[in-house]
């Protein structure tokens, strides 16, 4: 059969890749969330010395509701499907992919429980003190890590996922150019609240992650 | 620039994804070589040629 099943339809491919991308990052930020309120609601039951009812099942739900994020991210198969034969190339840019999201999941739940243990339940999300020698640790890990994947990576890619790739790094850095003066200068106006400098990185990971997504598809 | 790979793939039973595996490229590059958003560089294209044994210029169309 010449034409099989995985073969992307060229005439929908495209929108589809945007409404995908879209539903990926909106599941994500809700599982982000997610892991928000049960580090919050475990923290809370920590500071009460107590497990209510009402912590459990608000962790119940925020982890269903986690997991359902995470089985319609592995629905929306961004990535392809892991029943198709893949070339070596690609198999080693996936690890690699998969390497840096393990990376920073363990900083996220590192940040976590030291917010939780700290008494800041949502120190994953704020700029709370941290203890220097978790920081330190952190930014060693950060350059060293980083570089380190960042290189493996470009070496490893194809052309199409270097171009999608360099796509979605264009968008981010115009994203950059975009929302840091426009922000700087709204906060000196008192329009808008001091400038935070990781909300700055999200929004500018989240342009390049769509863009780079739309453009591998 | 227009191509005839997937005509030239579809003759010999081939999946995008088994043409990715010979390419060493992934899926994605091949369906975008064949629906005309990408043109391979030159080492890939030279890849292409010599994995289905004709010239780049009877596989690959200059649109200009």
């Amino acid at each position: 059969m010449p034409f099989e099943a995985d073969d992307i339809p060229e005439k929908s491919g495209q929108v589809s890749t945007i409404w995908k991308t879209l539903q990926a990052a909106l599941a994500i930020v809700l599982f982000v969330f997610c892991l928000g309120v049960m580090f919050g609601a475990g923290s809370a039951g920590f500071e009460r010395g107590a497990i209510t009812p009402g912590i459990v099942i608000t962790i119940a739900i925020a982890l269903v509701i986690a997991a359902a994020c995470g089985w319609w991210v592995m629905r929306l198969d961004l990535f392809g499907s892991d029943a198709n034969p893949l070339a070596s190339s690609t198999k080693k840019s996936r690890l690699i992919l998969w390497l840096s999201t393990a990376f920073g999941v363990v900083i996220g739940i590192i940040m976590g429980v030291n917010g939780v243990l700290s008494g800041s339940p949502y120190g994953l999300f704020s700029n709370d003190a941290v203890p220097a020698g978790i920081a330190i640790a952190l930014i060693a890990s950060w350059v060293i890590f980083i570089p380190l994947i960042a290189i493996a990576w470009h070496r490893t890619i194809d052309e199409h996922e270097a171009l999608a790739n360099g796509a979605g790094a264009i968008a981010g850095i115009y994203a950059y150019l975009v929302i840091t003066p426009v922000w700087w200068m709204g906060e000196r106006a008192g329009l808008f609240p001091p400038q935070q400098p990781m909300i700055v990185f999200s929004l500018v990971i989240v342009v390049f992650s769509i863009v780079w997504l739309h453009k591998r598809a | 620039m227009k191509n005839r790979l997937k005509v030239l793939r579809a003759e010999r039973d081939w999946s995008q994804a088994e043409l990715a595996v010979q390419l060493d490229v992934s899926r994605q590059a091949v369906n975008a070589i064949e629906t005309g958003k990408h043109d391979p560089s030159l080492p890939l294209a030279f890849r292409i040629s010599r994995l289905f044994d004709m010239p780049i210029e009877e596989i690959f169309h200059d649109e200009g």
